[in-house]
């Protein structure tokens, strides 16, 4: 089954740079896949177009079968309940405690105080920070506070994990970490898309990767390597 | 940031209260006069009895008129007489030199000059009949007016405050969302509905609008009752006049309070609508 399909996907901004020219791809749930490429390439737009951050110019995406271009803007919440996102400034509240951070994700969608009580000290334990939970951002390195933030990205159990240069200021030895908690996430089954131009990790995990340039697929190689 | 929105609001109802307070008794003043305006037409002696009827019944027939009496000549005199009893002008007068006439009281008085042009042929003269159309036009002139441009000014005042204080909440509201950016983008990124976003917001408009409509409200009631008060006293003292605001029968200061809270939370809600519009794209 495929999890998330692109359909002759273009995106033209509108100082029309052009930022994906007829993208058609698809990833079966469950999988892990890098896209990379260099900056400009149109990662970033990938991600955005599958959060509805902006709008497609031209095709169609489809998440678990269904047509999410014509969706309206009331359901675009419901959308973004089943994709987590993880960013490479990571986005936490510096006024709020690493439970409150991950909670937060569970209040504002309406989840019953029982519920963030057991969800969210599991979901730290699974990021390795169940022993800070009650620590603040800036207390944390820069790893940890990634972790905070896979760990809110997740809390709700997406089918799907977006993550947009979650290494990128990291040092290698915290990005293994990272990739270790992705790659447990993924193991339970979650369809994970990592946007990266992390040559290193690419090349030791040996994952599906995707290379975009100036907007078109040039490589799609199963277990692939970053690249020349 | 909220202290100052909520003062302007209240500054602003306050004026807008006190103003409504005015202009309803400068109203009813007005209108007590103006019912006391009459016009007069003058009709000449030989006029047939037909054509008198036949004017008496068109008076009637316009809306504008709230009565009509015929003073014939006799009565004319009699009343004459009467007005000056015991002065010499009196002894002077031989057989009966006055006209007879027609006294109209119109309902709306602004419509004088409408009215009076009826009896006017389009050549200018007057129609077959009269001899003379005449009221007290250098009081009632005026008087409308006042009244007008009493209401022009304080519709500017009011508009131009009303302004101001959406101006100074939507700031407010635009400081704060600012301040919650990066929350708003998590909510917005986790899923939470645009309704949840928005609600704070509208919460916070509504409660500066509310609350400055309710001190607004305190400072009404104090003025109107310790100094308003005093001044309709007075008015009703000398002109006999009972439809005003305070002393009132009506419950005039009930409907100006429910106005200003009204006034106050939609001022509130509007401003935080604008700024969410515009800053928060959910």
């Amino acid at each position: 089954m495929n999890m998330i399909e692109f359909k002759n996907i273009s995106k033209i901004y509108e100082d029309n740079t052009v930022a994906l020219k007829n993208i058609n791809l698809a990833i079966r749930k469950g999988e892990f896949l890098f896209l990379v490429g260099p900056s400009g390439s149109g990662k970033s737009t990938f991600i955005k177009l599958l959060i509805k951050e902006i709008d497609e110019s031209n095709g169609n995406i489809y998440i678990a079968g269904r047509n999410i271009c014509n969706l309206k803007s009331s359901r675009i919440p419901q959308l973004r309940r089943n994709i987590g996102c993880v960013f490479q400034d990571y986005k936490l509240l510096p006024n709020k405690t690493v439970f409150e951070n991950v909670a937060f994700a569970l209040e504002v969608i309406g989840r019953p105080s029982y519920e963030i009580k057991i969800r969210v000290p599991q979901v730290l334990k699974l990021v390795g920070l169940y022993s800070k939970l009650n620590s603040y951002p800036h207390q944390l390195s820069a790893g940890e506070q990634q972790r905070v933030s896979i760990a809110r990205a997740f809390v709700n159990r997406p089918p799907i994990l977006l993550a947009d240069e979650p290494t990128g200021n990291l040092d290698p030895g915290t990005s293994e970490g990272i990739m270790k908690i992705l790659s447990r996430i993924n193991l339970i089954g979650t369809t994970v898309l990592m946007a990266t131009h992390d040559r290193n990790i690419v090349n030791s995990m040996r994952r599906r990767v995707v290379e975009l340039e100036e907007g078109e697929i040039i490589r799609d190689q199963k277990r692939g390597v970053y690249g020349d | 940031m909220g202290f100052t929105a909520i003062t302007t609001v209240a500054i602003t109802l306050f004026i807008v209260g006190f103003f409504a307070i005015i202009v309803y008794d400068i109203q009813g003043i007005m209108s007590s006069i103006k019912s006391q305006v009459e016009l007069r037409v003058y009709l000449k002696d030989e006029i047939s009895e037909e054509l008198k009827e036949y004017i008496e019944q068109e008076i009637i027939s316009w809306e504008e008129t709230e009565s009509v009496e015929y003073v014939s000549k006799d009565l004319a005199l009699e009343r004459f007489k009467k007005q000056n009893e015991g002065s010499d002008i009196l002894k002077e007068i031989e057989g009966n030199p006055l006209p007879a006439s027609f006294d109209i009281t119109l309902n709306n008085p602004e419509k004088i000059d409408q009215v009076e042009l009826r009896f006017y042929d389009k050549d200018g003269n007057f129609i077959e009949g009269v001899d003379d159309v005449i009221y007290e036009r250098k009081v009632v002139k005026p008087l409308f007016s006042i009244t007008a441009i009493i209401g022009t000014i304080a519709f500017l005042i009011i508009i131009a405050l009303l302004l101001a204080a959406i101006v100074l909440i939507f700031n407010t509201i635009r400081l704060s969302i600012y301040a919650r950016r990066k929350e708003i983008e998590v909510m917005k990124l986790v899923g939470a509905t645009n309704w949840f976003v928005r609600i704070p917001f509208l919460f916070e408009g509504f409660f500066e609008g509310f609350a400055g409509s309710i001190i607004s409200i305190i400072l009404l009631y104090f003025i109107g009752n310790f100094l308003l008060i005093k001044g309709e006293r007075a008015i009703v003292d000398i002109m006999r006049i009972k439809e005003l605001a305070i002393v009132g029968s009506g419950n005039v200061m009930l409907y100006v309070y429910v106005g200003v809270l009204v006034l106050g939370g939609l001022i509130g809600l509007l401003s935080s609508v604008i700024a969410l519009r515009r800053y928060v794209k959910v």
